[in-house]
């Protein structure tokens, strides 16, 4: 038999074992779509808080109010000294009138009359280069002269970081202990499948055959178990995602949602890496105790 | 040919099996191996099978020292020996042909060769008709020649019998033993292992006969009674 011929028998008695045991197939194929889709549902979720972490590094900046008897060149000093300190990457100047001009814009008719005495001052919108000092940065912000106020966001990305890290943290922790689960159950399942041919198999051993060639069509109905789980994974992750989750954290209108396209083809990728690899390590455990001869 | 010297094996439950056995078996020779249960018959052919690896001593099949072997080369030590069960260990699923081809496809050999080799063995055995028949649809007797045509496929230079006649009638049992001769006759190396007092003393061959772990016996005769 030229190696095509072989190939073609491993792959014929391979694929051929995850339709004969059929039932036990399917508790493992279904193991693996559980562990796969609680991984991928953890993905997700920490990829769109890494999203979620962008947007709030764009709002974590610190507003500076100037008191209202400075004069319009004090400000303008006020702005320099502001741009010229350590961890601002940029103070962007917004006047009291432009303020009235934004708060207008989201409440509208509320703020009538104000053109003529408006209470807002004008402020500095300042960028920072370090999330992690922001609060010393404040803190000297405070202390110049002219500052009659700072609003700043305490550490929000930096509290989201660390449930991002968490979610992280404990999703790999699950994926693991769902991995070794979903290993012990493909070997089960290949266990049975290679029970019922235990006589096949010894008799492959009394003629002479490899442990290799005996081996190969259990490790073959292994992967295909886990190409099962992992398709079968990918395509309801891309339906409780896409159609479930996407709409409704689009809804909340808080941040820009990750897309399913946008990590679809990792994702695929690494359900059919771990399927293959959950899927070959549990027929390669299971198998060798019927080598034993 | 096989050599035993001074080959012992002792089980990890202490049980002594084989005690220092010396013997020889020639190319082409035709041997019966007798002897009580627990005298040391099976694992003399786990030995040669390389299942065990003796404690002390030397066993050598056709210039292979089976205690030097390693795992990766057994397989090739049992393509030169064809063995047969008392149980003949067919395959329920699998055809007459199917069962015969089987263990040639399990060493990697191409389709067209099987086809080829399994039609001359199936012919040898007097089962041509038989091919396509399922092991359940034969007699006791036939289902053993099968058997034999599955250990021959392989051209193995030599054949193990355990026990071939154990569950057949005496009809079919002198059958399988004539199926054995002619075996013999063609060339190969046939060894018996049997409790088959009738069959050893009606097929003129010679008797090595094991009692506790030992060879105590070991002839070369025409007719003889056996005390085992």
């Amino acid at each position: 038999m030229k190696n095509s011929g072989k190939l073609g028998y491993v792959l014929g008695q391979g694929i051929g074992g995850v339709f004969r045991n059929g039932v036990v197939n399917l508790a493992a194929v279904g193991m693996l779509i559980a562990c796969l889709v609680i991984t991928g549902g953890f993905i997700s979720l920490v990829l769109n808080i890494d999203s979620l972490i962008d947007s709030a590094g764009a709002a974590n900046e610190i507003s500076v109010f100037a008191d209202e008897d400075l004069t319009a060149e004090a400000v303008e000093e006020l702005g320099r000294t502001l741009a010229a300190m350590e961890n601002v990457e940029k103070a962007i100047f917004v006047s009291k009138q432009e303020g009235l001009e934004s708060m207008r814009e989201q409440f509208g008719d509320l703020l009538d009359g104000f053109e003529k005495d408006n209470p807002l001052r004008d402020k500095f919108v300042l960028t920072l280069a370090d999330q992690d000092v922001a609060s010393d940065t404040a803190e000297s912000v405070k202390a110049l002269e002219g500052v009659a106020k700072v609003n700043f966001n305490k550490d929000v990305s930096q509290k989201l970081s660390r449930i991002r890290n968490t979610l992280a943290a404990s999703g790999g922790a699950l994926t693991a202990a769902l991995c070794l689960a979903s290993v012990l159950i493909v070997g089960s399942s290949v266990r049975v499948s290679a029970y019922t041919r235990r006589n096949e198999i010894g008799i492959m051993k009394t003629v002479g055959a490899t442990d290799g060639f005996i081996s190969a069509p259990f490790v073959v109905e292994g992967l295909f178990i886990g190409l099962i789980g992992a398709g079968a994974a990918f395509l309801l992750e891309w339906l409780i995602y896409s159609r479930f989750l996407l709409p409704r954290i689009e809804g909340l209108s808080l941040f820009d949602a990750v897309a399913f396209s946008e990590f679809s083809p990792y994702l695929a990728l690494g359900f059919v890496a771990v399927g293959c690899f959950v899927g070959g390590l549990g027929s390669l455990l299971s198998i060798k105790r019927y080598l034993r001869v | 040919m096989i050599s035993f010297k001074g080959a012992s094996v002792r089980y990890k439950n202490g049980i002594e099996a084989l005690r220092g056995i010396d013997l020889e078996i020639s190319e082409g020779e035709f041997a019966f191996i007798v002897g009580r249960s627990g005298a040391g018959k099976s694992s003399l052919i786990r030995l040669l099978t390389a299942e065990i690896k003796p404690n002390s001593g030397s066993v050598r099949v056709n210039g292979v020292e089976i205690s030097r072997l390693r795992r990766g080369r057994i397989p090739h030590l049992r393509r030169m020996l064809g063995v047969v069960y008392q149980d003949f260990r067919l395959i329920d699923r699998m055809t007459v042909f199917e069962n015969v081809a089987f263990a040639m496809r399990a060493i990697g050999i191409r389709k067209r060769r099987i086809a080829r080799r399994v039609g001359y063995v199936l012919g040898l055995v007097g089962l041509s008709d038989k091919a396509d028949s399922l092991p359940s649809e034969l007699s006791g007797g036939e289902q053993q020649r099968v058997a034999i045509a599955r250990a021959l496929v392989n051209n193995p230079s030599v054949i193990i019998a355990d026990e071939p006649t154990g569950n057949l009638d005496l009809d079919m049992s002198h059958e399988i033993m004539a199926l054995l001769e002619r075996i013999n006759a063609l060339g190969s190396t046939v060894i018996v292992i049997t409790h088959d007092r009738e069959l050893v003393e009606r097929f003129a061959k010679r008797v090595i006969t094991l009692e506790d772990g030992r060879v105590i016996s070991d002839k070369r005769a025409s007719r003889l009674f056996i005390d085992f």
